[in-house]
């Protein structure tokens, strides 16, 4: 079997296309091989060089370059690339000051593996921040990751950072396992999509219904969906990705 | 909701700083005799600008979410940047980052974490310089803030409300700034209304030092009540940022005002 993935992404409203600082894997929509590796990370707004940071992280995650059980020094060596593309960089006081403080990502990554000889499989998660996963199979959503309620979301989550992090940050990174079924759907996204997926779920409403439409029928586009919502204040202004994952 | 519009290169915002520069200010800060309160205050307002622009950098520059006015009061009244930037009084953020008057190196001393002192050389940008010069016409450099930020808000009707963050540590000597002060808070956006901090600045070591308080119970002076009266009661957001990541415990109605404050430079 193999992983049909379908990305889409919008910049924050009032800003360029260069300035979108979310990043996720793989890097267009395509079909992946299992087992297969998905990442979604959100550069933090107030940092220099967060969405190459940011960047970094998926890339790594798809290569294999990350892995769940040595994580933070799989974290702790793209920090150092990090640091290594910057560091030649010409930088005015105020960026030389900014790079001081290292910059910021959420982030989050899943493992898809078949069962060989059957349509289904096992998947595996760890994220730091509010980045999500959505499981959903049917009519019913199955795991909503790491978030569960959409009052957990802060303005200040967890993030990885290029500077390490404490054994306290280090324990609120969360895992997650499971197991798919032909026809299950998963749905990667960044904070502010996040928010009004699980905000949705809490009033009863099944908003996969519609991610289903964009995401396979593309209708509406992406693009104008978005803007739709913020338009009407239902989603918060900030860079939106949106990575779903069907299975064929 | 009052206070919510989103700060935004598309939708900026103010910050005016309104600065005493009167000959006081020449006086030490009280337990630190070789320091004048003029040089505390110029090291805070050059500390203050340093962390705007940097709040707004990002890689490519400096994103011009507000605009700074620095008025200075004492001899003459008026704008009060140093260098390049000198008679400006409305500057874009991004224009404050890349012109500073110069760049000075300090020594900044930290705790080692083995019980040393460590000394780290950093860079130090100074748009500001210390006066200490003349009498106090607060009420004239209110007038002219009020006047820039009438300016700023028709051209920015729905912005997050202007702050003005008025630093002194004497009385008026120009009249009572009072009307003045509630003739600059009754200014408005479609968000809310202008927003004004006073920082009383005492030479007087043995006042209890009050920060953001509700009431004008315990306050010392006549004056120390009319500052407090006229300032902007803080908002919801500010009080939980300042209970949550700052350790305070600011209830509803506490307001932007400090006095004896020169603790706090």
């Amino acid at each position: 079997m193999k992983a049909c993935v379908n990305a889409f992404r919008l910049q924050k409203a009032g800003n360029a296309d260069s300035e979108y600082e979310d990043s996720f894997w793989p890097q267009t929509s395509c079909e992946q091989t299992l087992p297969a590796r998905i990442a979604v990370a959100d550069g933090a707004t107030d940092a220099v060089y967060s969405g190459l940071w940011a960047n970094i992280l998926v890339r790594a995650w798809g290569r294999r370059r990350i892995k769940t059980a040595s994580f933070p020094e799989g974290v702790g060596k793209q920090a150092k690339i990090w640091q290594r593309i910057i560091r030649h960089r010409r930088k005015p006081w105020y960026v030389e000051e900014k790079v001081r403080l290292g910059t910021y990502a959420a982030f989050i990554g899943v493992d898809l593996d078949h069962t060989p000889g059957s349509s289904s499989g096992s998947w595996s998660a760890i994220a730091c921040g509010d980045c999500c996963l959505f499981h959903v199979r049917d009519t019913e959503l199955i795991t909503p990751f790491p978030v569960s309620r959409s009052s957990e979301f802060s303005n200040s989550p967890l993030l990885l950072s290029t500077s390490g992090m404490n054994r306290d940050d280090l324990n609120r990174v969360q895992t997650a396992t499971g197991s798919w079924e032909e026809g299950d759907c998963f749905y990667l996204m960044s904070d502010a999509l996040a928010y009004w997926f699980m905000a949705k779920c809490e009033l009863g409403a099944v908003p996969w219904q519609l991610l289903s439409d964009i995401t396979l029928a593309r209708q509406p586009s992406f693009q104008v969906w978005v803007q739709d919502l913020r338009e009407r204040h239902e989603l918060k202004n900030d860079d939106c990705t949106l990575v779903s994952v069907t299975f064929e | 909701m009052a206070y919510s519009a989103e700060i935004s290169r598309n939708n900026p915002t103010l910050f005016v700083f309104l600065i005493d520069q009167s000959g006081s200010m020449a006086d030490a800060v009280p337990e630190q005799q070789n320091r004048r309160k003029a040089d505390a205050l110029a090291d805070a307002i050059n500390h203050l600008l340093q962390n705007l622009v940097i709040r707004c950098a990002k890689e490519e520059g400096v994103r011009d979410y507000f605009s700074v006015c620095v008025i200075g009061y004492g001899n003459k009244v008026g704008p009060a940047f140093s260098g390049s930037l000198a008679g400006r009084e409305l500057v874009p953020i991004s224009d404050v980052g890349n012109m500073p008057a110069r760049i000075e190196e300090r020594v900044k001393k930290s705790d080692d974490g083995a019980g040393g002192i460590l000394e780290q050389k950093i860079r130090m940008p100074i748009w500001f310089d210390p006066i200490a010069d003349g009498g106090t016409p607060m009420c004239n450099a209110l007038a002219q803030a009020q006047a820039i930020v009438q300016r700023w808000l028709e051209q920015h009707p729905d912005c997050f409300p202007p702050a003005i963050i008025h630093i002194t540590d004497g009385e008026s000597t120009d009249g009572d700034p009072g009307q003045m002060m509630k003739a600059a808070t009754s200014l408005r956006s479609s968000d809310g209304n202008v927003l004004l901090f006073n920082i009383h600045l005492s030479s007087d070591a043995s006042s209890t030092p009050i920060a953001f308080p509700d009431s004008a119970a315990n306050l010392p002076n006549q004056y120390a009540k009319t500052l407090f009266d006229c300032a902007s009661p803080l908002t919801y957001n500010m009080r939980m940022m300042a209970n949550s990541q700052h350790g305070m415990n600011l209830a509803d109605g506490a307001r932007g005002m400090c006095s004896t404050a020169t603790w706090c430079l």
